[in-house]
């Protein structure tokens, strides 16, 4: 698998981005921008394996034509890639209490629906099936995966939604999701992710034993990584309401032994159900997400050969 | 400087709050929302490590706002001297203490020695301390005088010398003449001393405060309004009492009875009583309890008559009359057992012997009863419990000596009288006898006409009136009767003044209403004077234009006639002294040649008044002895019987009758209510509090702005 390092000097700073008021707008600034960089780099294109050539007509990308293939054939074809194949992908956006918080200028929820209508509009032109599932405590709205005209708008609108905003619950979203969704399919789900990891296995492993794909996008404001607390203060919690006097001076230690801990802990879980966890700050640009996205398609492409190799088989190229 | 609420000073110690909230690491300022507290515990709040105090300024500034809010609330003031304690000022302090008879009761005197005490104690070096005492007069131990001329060390020594050496007495309570006595003194010392230095006088008065005390000499009294009145009274250990008094006459009984509760007696049972025995009323002065008593017979030697026993309830509050056995002796003490209040449990009885009279008949002795006046005098019923009455002939033309008017304090003469009995008569009526002259036989004649003017003259001095034979038809009778005179007062009720019934056949006609001399009485229906009467020399001169016999009227056989006879005979009685209801300080008139002893035997000295009439005063309960004519007779002395009331009275009835109370507090509670009355006063003027909030609020805005700035 062949890292491609995304230039930052490409990438859109969020806040900049956070400033267009229009989703849709802001999603295709970031995919715009992404295969912009893709296309400076001197390793452009998918990492995505390579299944079969089809021929080229009018209206695909010339810079998809295999001229290796024209050399020999004296014809066009474009290589198809695995991921051209029609996927269904879920996007499962947490909208409970604890994502209204932020530190910078916009919340950890709006990081969240930008991301989610970015992975959304990169998807849909990639024309994947792409649904959407919201939830707070319990799921909220859901909207299943197609890929048909609207399908964006739609998924959209959900996103426009203003939440109620209540406790984080994952178990009773991602089961119902496990039920509801029988088709193996890709999952990304983007949230906190601030519960007891301990909760999280059970529903994780359904979508596991369901063999989705599933990538967990933690988003972290940088004041919950780093403790953002400058003085001492009576801190309230926003889902529970509780409050609790801290003094930064001696609750940092703690916070961030307890922290790390999590991350180990949840990092080991995904990992132990092969899944993926991309965590990214609100202050980072989105377009990590779409490399990590690629990322993750390259490993599975990979494991893919792995078992293909395994049983002998090689694809007819020519 | 003095607080009127020193608790709040208490608050000053939450100067404390803010040096430890200094050392403490500061409070969180305000809230902050974060997404989840999973990953935090609370901090407690430390002490800094080096718990030391960084900001002098502030925390002195906090400190102070503090103690400025704490002095603010406990609300203080600058105690100024009172004016009326310039030490310059002094008063007359006059002390009057109740030497009375109900001071006799347990504990009460000494209480009222330790009222001087404090009295005397409480004075202040300059003050003059006057003492008298008073029961129903009042005596002078030191006084305002006396006082002053002794130096002001010596004068609280002296004071309460005098004070030891009093003791009660055994008389009644007269405050009012007493509370009089010591305003005019003092009005009088005031100002005859105008030029001392002297502020006002007080009377400090050391009571029981009895109702019983007699207040009437108030009523008319302007008291002395510098003159002011501090009352200390002192009260008994028990303060329940039965009192006992013995009821002489059937008025007064049916008078108590009418008092008495209807469930007890009545009035016919009273007079049964009366009749039968001897009624006594029995008070009880208690609110609380009824009463359970007993009254015994003691003789004159003081031996308990066993069978006179007698056993009562008094009502809660209330009166009761009862009966009691008659005194067989000539004299007794009748004692109340069952009461707690020993000192007025008595009451001395005596009886008084009877005086010997004796009314002459100057008329013939012989003569028909029809026709006798004598006749009917004779069976006049003139004794009473006082006198013994016994009727005399006297033959008209009689030598025998003239009866002594003492003896024979009436002559009753018919018109047969001789010339030497008119010159004696007339003797007798003006040594100060009295004479009833009857006019009982016809004047048809004019010879007997002519001897009736000139006995006329003879006896009155005056030229005669005319005189002659009434004119009646059928009969006559009395109809202008003058009812406000004393001889026909008692009759004056309607139940007795029809004389309607008492028919006249004949009477003569005297035309004396133009003579100033005579006093008519009663006349006929023709207008002529049926009874009159005149004062000749010492004594009196009556006349009735009628005989009573029944040749000449019915007025013999009438009801009238005893009480018509009696009046005029009592009025000739010489009165002797009333020995009878004698109470503790009564002035009896001593008479020659008698000799009075006290009851523990002493003899009595006899007083003698600027106008020359001797007396002796009767100060001690019990029988006096009294030799008179070499005859012992014993004279009993009660108590008063107002003396036995005592509830204590309300000091209402003096503040209404004008008395000015003092303003000094009697009691220590009293005092500091004062004191504290005072404080809010001063504090009010002063209102200090309000400069302490100013300030505090001032430090306030300078610790915000330093704080802040910093």
């Amino acid at each position: 698998m062949k890292e491609q390092k995304l230039e930052r000097s490409a990438a859109i700073d969020p806040a900049t981005l956070m400033r267009i008021k229009n989703l849709q707008l802001r999603a295709k600034h970031v995919v715009d921008g992404f295969h912009n960089g893709l296309h400076r780099s001197p390793l452009h294109g998918f990492s995505v394996e390579f299944s079969e050539y089809r021929p080229f007509v009018s209206g695909d990308d010339p810079r998809s034509i295999d001229w290796k293939l024209f050399a020999r054939s004296d014809r066009y074809y474009l290589k198809k890639y695995e991921d051209e194949t029609n996927r269904r992908c879920h996007l499962i956006v947490d909208q409970s209490r604890s994502m209204g918080f932020g530190s910078l200028e916009y919340s950890k929820l709006e990081y969240a629906r930008t991301l989610a209508a970015t992975l959304a509009y990169y998807l849909i032109l990639q024309r994947d099936a792409v649904g959407m599932m919201t939830f707070e405590s319990d799921v909220t709205a859901v909207v299943p995966a197609r890929y048909r005209s609207g399908q964006l708008r739609r998924l959209l609108m959900l996103l426009d939604q203003s939440p109620q905003g209540t406790a984080t619950d994952l178990q009773k979203p991602l089961s119902h999701l496990a039920d509801i969704v029988k088709q193996r399919g890709l999952m990304l789900i983007i949230s906190d992710f601030l519960v007891p990891v301990a909760s999280l296995q059970q529903p994780l492993s359904y979508l596991a034993a369901r063999r989705h794909e599933v990538i967990l996008i933690r988003l972290l404001d940088p004041a919950e990584v780093s403790l953002g607390i400058q003085q001492p203060t009576v801190v309230r919690d926003m889902e529970s309401g509780r409050e609790m006097y801290i003094d930064p001076k001696t609750a940092a230690n703690a916070y961030q032994t307890k922290f790390q801990s999590h991350a180990d802990d949840l990092k080991s879980l995904t990992g132990k159900l092969g899944m993926t966890l991309v965590t990214m700050r609100t202050d980072e640009p989105l377009e990590l997400a779409l490399w990590e996205l690629l990322h993750a398609r390259e490993r599975r492409t990979s494991r893919g050969r792995a078992n293909q190799r395994g049983a002998g088989k090689v694809a007819d190229r020519t | 400087m003095s607080f009127l609420a020193p608790l709040f000073l208490i608050g000053a110690a939450g100067v404390a709050i803010p040096f430890i909230l200094h050392l403490i690491r500061r409070q969180a300022k305000g809230q902050q929302d974060f997404s989840s507290l999973l990953f935090l515990d609370p901090s407690p709040p430390t002490l800094l490590q080096r718990s030391r105090v960084d900001q002098w300024l502030l925390l002195l500034l906090r400190a102070l706002a503090i103690c400025l809010l704490a002095a603010a609330f406990s609300r203080p003031y600058w105690n100024t001297p009172a004016i009326s304690e310039t030490p310059s000022q002094a008063i007359h302090k006059t002390i009057l203490v109740d030497t009375s008879a109900s001071m006799q009761r347990e504990g009460l005197w000494k209480a009222a020695v330790d009222a001087i005490e404090s009295t005397v104690k409480s004075a202040r070096p300059l003050d003059t301390i006057a003492l008298y005492s008073f029961d129903d007069h009042v005596q002078t131990s030191i006084s305002v005088e006396d006082s002053m001329a002794t130096s002001p060390e010596t004068r609280s020594q002296q004071v309460l010398a005098a004070a030891h050496a009093l003791k009660p007495s055994w008389r009644g309570t007269n405050l009012g003449l007493a509370l009089a006595t010591m305003g005019d003194r003092l009005v009088r010392t005031d100002e005859s001393e105008k030029d001392t230095h002297v502020s006002a006088s007080e009377i400090v008065l050391v009571t029981d405060f009895q109702s019983g005390s007699s207040i009437d000499k108030l009523e008319n009294y302007q008291w002395p309004s510098e003159c002011k009145l501090t009352i200390k009274r002192v009260a008994p250990s028990n303060s329940e009492n039965v009192s006992l008094s013995i009821l002489v006459s059937k008025e007064e009984t049916l008078t108590a009875v009418a008092v008495a509760p209807p469930t007890l007696q009545k009035a016919t049972e009273a007079t049964k009583a009366i009749q039968d025995g001897i009624a006594v009323r029995l008070s009880n002065y208690n609110n609380h309890s009824e009463a359970s008593i007993s009254l015994q017979w003691f003789d004159e030697y003081d031996k308990p008559i066993d069978e006179s026993r007698i056993e009562a309830d008094v009502p809660i509050d209330g009166n009761r009359v009862i009966q009691i056995p008659k005194l067989l002796s000539e004299a007794g003490r009748l004692k109340l057992n069952g009461d707690m209040t020993a000192f007025d449990n008595d009451r001395y009885v005596a009886k008084v012997p009877k005086r010997n009279f004796s009314v002459v008949c100057l008329d013939q002795e012989l003569r028909e009863a029809s026709e006798s006046l004598g006749y009917f005098l004779q069976k006049l019923p003139l004794d009473d419990d006082t006198r013994k009455v016994q009727f005399q002939w006297r033959s008209p033309g009689s030598t025998d000596p003239w009866p002594d008017k003492n003896l024979t304090p009436l002559i009753v003469a018919s018109h047969d009288m001789l010339d030497s009995d008119v010159v004696g008569l007339r003797k007798f009526i003006e040594s100060g006898g009295h004479g009833l002259w009857v006019l009982d036989h016809s004047l048809e004649d004019s010879v007997v006409r002519s001897s009736i003017q000139s006995q006329w003259q003879a006896l009155t001095g005056d030229l005669p009136p005319d005189v002659h034979e009434g004119k009646i038809g059928r009969d006559t009778m009395f109809e202008e009767i003058d009812f406000k005179h004393f001889l026909f007062r008692s009759m004056a009720d309607s139940k007795f003044n029809d004389f309607t019934k008492i028919r006249f056949w004949k009477h003569r006609c005297v035309d004396i209403d133009e003579a100033p001399t005579w006093t008519i009485v009663a006349r006929f229906d023709d207008a002529f004077p049926a009874i009159a009467h005149r004062s000749i020399g010492e004594g009196t001169l009556w006349l009735l234009t009628s005989g009573w016999q029944p040749s000449e009227s019915q007025l013999a056989l009438s009801s009238k006639f005893v009480p018509i006879i009696s009046g005029i005979f009592s009025r000739a009685a010489p009165l002797e002294r009333s020995l009878e209801a004698l109470v503790v300080g009564d002035k009896v008139e001593y008479l020659d040649g008698e000799s009075w002893f006290e009851p523990s035997g002493a003899g009595l000295v006899l007083e003698v008044d600027s106008d020359g009439k001797k007396s002796v005063v009767v100060d001690q309960l019990g029988f006096y002895r009294l030799i008179r004519d070499g005859q012992p007779r014993l004279v009993a002395v009660n108590l008063p019987l107002a003396e036995s009331d005592t509830r204590v009275m309300d000091e209402e009835r003096l503040e209404r009758l004008g008395v000015v109370a003092s303003e000094a507090a009697p009691t220590e509670f009293a005092m500091q209510r004062s004191e504290q009355l005072r404080g809010v006063e001063l504090e009010g003027q002063q209102q200090v509090w309000r400069w302490l909030m100013v300030g505090m609020l001032a430090v306030i805005v300078i610790e915000t702005a330093w704080s802040t700035k910093r």
